[in-house]
Order: C-alpha cells, then structure tokens, then sequence
C-alpha cells in the first residue's frame, strides 16, 4: 500500500478536526483559557502526555501514529507553526486564544512529543543535540501553552499612600499579598533634553527598591513588579506572575545550548 | 577624563587590524587571519572598558555607545564563524560592516549624546541586533548559493550552503531568544506576537523545516533551494517588510515612528 493511500484517514481526520475547530470558533468565540487554571491544565498536561505514550508505545500498528511520526507529519506541522504565526502577524489584535490556533500548537506539540520519544537515541547512542534542541523548544512552547491560564497580570496604581488593590486585564479587582507606595520618582535628561531614565522609588512592604524600565523588581521567583507610567498624583506598576518560568527559563536554555551545537556542529552528520 | 575624544584612535587601529585580517582571510593564511582579527576585537574591547569606567555606567544609553556594541559584536561574530566555518569572506563583511559603525561614532560626535528611549537601554539588545545582522549575512550568502543551484546545478555548493544555513538558523535562534528575553525584562512578556515577532517566528519554521527536508530528503535538492529563497523571502519581511503592514501601526519595534 502507497503512502497516499496508507494515510487517507490520518488525513481526513486531521482535515475534519481543523473545520470542526473553525467552526467552534464561529460558533463559541474565543477557547475559554482560564477555564483551565491549575490544577486542570497539569492534569490535562499528564494526560495527554500519557495518551501519547500510549500511542508511542502501539506505533508498530496504528496507522494515526505512523503519519504523526512521517516526514509529512513534520513539515505540515511546521507549515502549521508557521501559518499560525503569519496570521497572528497579520492581526492588529493577535488572536492568540482562537480555537485553530490552539488546536493548531497542540498538533505541532504533539508531534514535537512524539519525535522526541522516537529520536533522542539511536544506535550510536543519545543524540545530544536532537535532544537538546527538541526539548529546549517542547518546555518553552509547553510553559507559554499550559502554562498560559496561570499566568496574571495585574496592574497596579501606587500613589503616597500604601495599597494592596490590583486590576487584572479584564478589569476584575484583587488583592496583593503585600503592600506598594511610591516613595520618589526621578526622571533624568540627557544634555539634549530628552528623558533618558525613568526611576521609581517603591516601598514594598517598607523595603524600599528602585523599579526602572528593564529593570524590574522581583518580590520572588515568578513574580516580577515592572514600572509602565508615571503621573504627577502617582505611578502605574504592572505585576507579572508567572508560575512556570522555572519550565520556560530551563526551555530557553535548552534552545541557547543547542543553537550553540548548532552553530558550531552544523546540522549534517558529515559536517562534524 | 578619557572617553569619546580618544575613540578615532582605537578605531583607526581596530579597522585596519581587521581589514589586514580580512585580507590574510581571503589570502588562506589563516591562523595570521584569526590572530589579527582577535588582536582588533581586544583593541575595540578595551575602548569599551575604558569607556565603562570613565563613565561610571555600563555604556548602553546613547545611539553612539549603541554602535560602539554593534561593531564589537559584528567583529566577534565574524571572528567566531571564521574560525568554526572557514569561509573566507566573512571577516571581510564583518570588517565592512563594523568600520561603517565606527566611522558614523567618528564623524557624528552628536550622536553621543542622543538618548535612547529606556526600553532599548537593555544589555539584550546590542547582541540582539548584532547576531540578527549576521545571522542575514550567512542566510543571505546561503540564498545566492541556492540560486547558483537551481540554475547550474552544481552539486559542490551544496555543503556550503548546509553549513551557512547552520550557522545562520543557530545565530538567528539567539536573536530571536535574546529577543524574547529583553522583551521579558523590559514588558514583561517573552513574545508578544506583534507583527515583527510573527515574521521572526514564521522565518525561523521555515529555515526549520529547510533542514528537515534536508535532512529527511536529501536528494530533494531543487525543493531545498526553494525553501532556502522562501525563508529569504519571508527574511526581507521580517527586517523591514512589515514596517508597511497595518499591523505594524501598534508594533512595540516602531521605535522611528511612534517616539
């Protein structure tokens, strides 16, 4: 049997599958992310990733696996990443919770899952840099993806008095687990006149810290106070939690070393 | 005290070092090459620390320290992909383009005191620019090899090209993450999608799935190359193609425009 014919249902399924999900998209509106709080998106993470064991493990005869682990499976999957990305550039406003481009970095992460399982050694051994690579983008992609309904931010307007009182990005009102007041602000001007460095003097919780722009303050791991704007009457501090950045920081890592092996390897076996 | 006033002096060391170098470069003498181009980095690096001390900041503020980095980075990127690749043009571009930078701190001494906007006052965004600027260098030469390819059919180009393509997707990956990191430290986000970032991303799947076919397929020769002009193509985009897209109106990398 020809591949063409092998993999008609693989592909049908997958051609259904991506009408289904513009049609959930027209019929519901955007996928509802923060539906998916820890702990759902660690167990719906588990299962997946134990689905695609399962199916990693049965490769030998199920036909769906075999086209998700084909050379077609690969460059579809980043002729998907690839449209993804053109079309969420192409957006004044990216729509980065519509129901295709979710599906659409699930496919692309399930594939990315499933040749990892089937290349990260071979009979010479761990391919290091396979490795390295594919995971490094797997953990960065996996922490913005699952990670994306715990992620907060939440603005913050800090006056001379101490505050508690933050706004999320859909306006709804919560609490920070310390207090904020701004003790000083300084603008400093280069000889031309233009503004050149915005600093803010911020007691949080009576420890005074200096929050610049690209240079945050961070209360704890995961958690970083930015400076956005100033006024006379105060200033506005965006807080970003983030509780996944071990997972994205040890992806971008992962992504460094390996573009490093890259860089001095190549990516031919006869280049070395 | 020490600082700008002495720059033409180092300069005019660092560029002629390095034009020397690229010229032993393209003459084969190539431990000569590597030795002169790194004696021109160390002079350039020690301007820098001069000027760090003198001015009591890491000097990242002005459009004149901005290029200052610029050249450093452009001449060790140079030095790196010679000394791992061997192609015998590249100090010559990375001396060309280095000299450019310095000769602009040299003539326009106005810009030493031109600002930049806080949000670029970062230690991300020097190597950001300079390891893009050669990551197109290595593409863009990978590109005119394809082309060569595809109309000669010349089978010997096609390890060249393999090696630039490496060495370009490995450098324009750093961009893209030292990108990603400036952008957290300064917005915080990693990525946010903005009409830039959506070509980076599209550019760099399809440079990734140029050498995957290459590596699943590869006698697919004539597809490769296509790939290879593709990717260029979306490069051109990236770099400056978008500044005329609508979406770029709210672009966070329409710092020219906006401010």
């Amino acid at each position: 049997m020809g591949k063409a014919q092998k993999y008609r249902m693989p592909r049908i399924a997958l051609t259904v599958i991506a009408v289904a999900l513009f049609v959930l998209q027209w019929l519901l509106g955007d996928f509802p992310v923060w539906l998916f709080a820890a702990p759902i998106n660690i167990l719906l993470c588990a299962l997946w990733l134990i689905a695609l064991w399962e199916g990693y493990r049965r490769r030998a005869t199920s036909t769906v696996v075999q086209y998700l682990l084909s050379a077609e499976a690969t460059y579809t999957a980043l002729g998907v990443a690839a449209t993804i990305a053109l079309v969420l550039g192409l957006q004044s406003e990216p729509a980065m919770t519509s129901w295709p481009v979710v599906g659409g970095i699930l496919f692309v992460q399930s594939i990315l899952t499933l040749v990892i399982l089937r290349g990260w050694r071979n009979e010479n051994g761990v391919r290091w840099r396979f490795l390295i690579t594919h995971c490094g983008l797997w953990l960065a992609v996996a922490s913005a993806f699952f990670g994306a309904p715990d992620k907060q931010i939440l603005r913050v307007q800090v006056g001379s008095a101490p505050t508690r009182e933050a706004l999320s990005e859909q306006g709804r009102r919560s609490y920070l687990d310390y207090e904020l007041r701004l003790d000083d602000f300084e603008v400093e001007h280069s000889k031309s006149g233009t503004p050149e460095r915005f600093c803010a003097s911020v007691a949080v919780d009576d420890k005074v810290v200096d929050i610049e722009v690209n240079s945050p303050y961070s209360p704890r791991f995961g958690e970083d106070i930015y400076l956005m704007n100033y006024a006379p009457d105060g200033c506005l501090l965006q807080v970003v939690r983030e509780p996944w950045r071990g997972i994205t920081a040890t992806g971008i890592a992962l992504l460094l070393l390996g573009a490093f092996m890259l860089f001095m390897q190549g990516f031919q076996k006869r280049a070395r | 005290m020490m600082g700008w006033n002495i720059f033409p002096w180092f300069a005019l060391a660092t560029a002629l070092l390095a034009v020397v170098a690229s010229v032993l470069a393209l003459c084969n003498r190539r431990v000569a090459a590597l030795a002169t181009s790194s004696l021109a980095v160390a002079i350039l690096s020690t301007f820098v620390a001069i000027l760090w001390i003198s001015l009591e900041r890491p000097p990242m503020r002005t459009m004149g320290e901005t290029r200052l980095w610029y050249s450093l980075f452009l001449l060790v990127a140079g030095v790196a992909t010679y000394a791992r690749w061997r192609f015998r043009w590249v100090l010559s571009f990375s001396t060309l383009l280095a000299t450019v930078f310095m000769v602009i701190n040299c003539l326009r001494p106005e810009l030493h005191d031109k600002s930049l906007m806080p949000a670029l006052q970062s230690a991300w965004f020097m190597p950001h620019v300079a390891v893009y600027m050669f990551s197109y260098a290595l593409l863009g030469v990978a590109t005119l090899m394809a082309i060569y390819h595809l109309v000669k059919h010349d089978e010997r180009v096609l390890h060249a090209i393999d090696n630039l393509l490496g060495g370009g997707v490995a450098l324009f990956t750093v961009g893209m993450l030292t990108g990603a990191l400036w952008a957290k430290q300064a917005w915080g986000e990693y990525w946010s999608w903005d009409a830039k970032e959506a070509w980076a991303a599209a550019t760099w799947f399809i440079y990734l799935g140029a050498i995957h076919l290459r590596l699943l397929r590869p006698r697919a020769t004539k597809a490769f190359c296509v790939a290879l002009i593709v990717g260029f193509l979306a490069l051109q985009m990236c770099w400056y193609g978008v500044n005329y897209l609508p979406s770029a109106e709210k672009s966070v990398h329409s710092y020219n425009r906006n401010n």
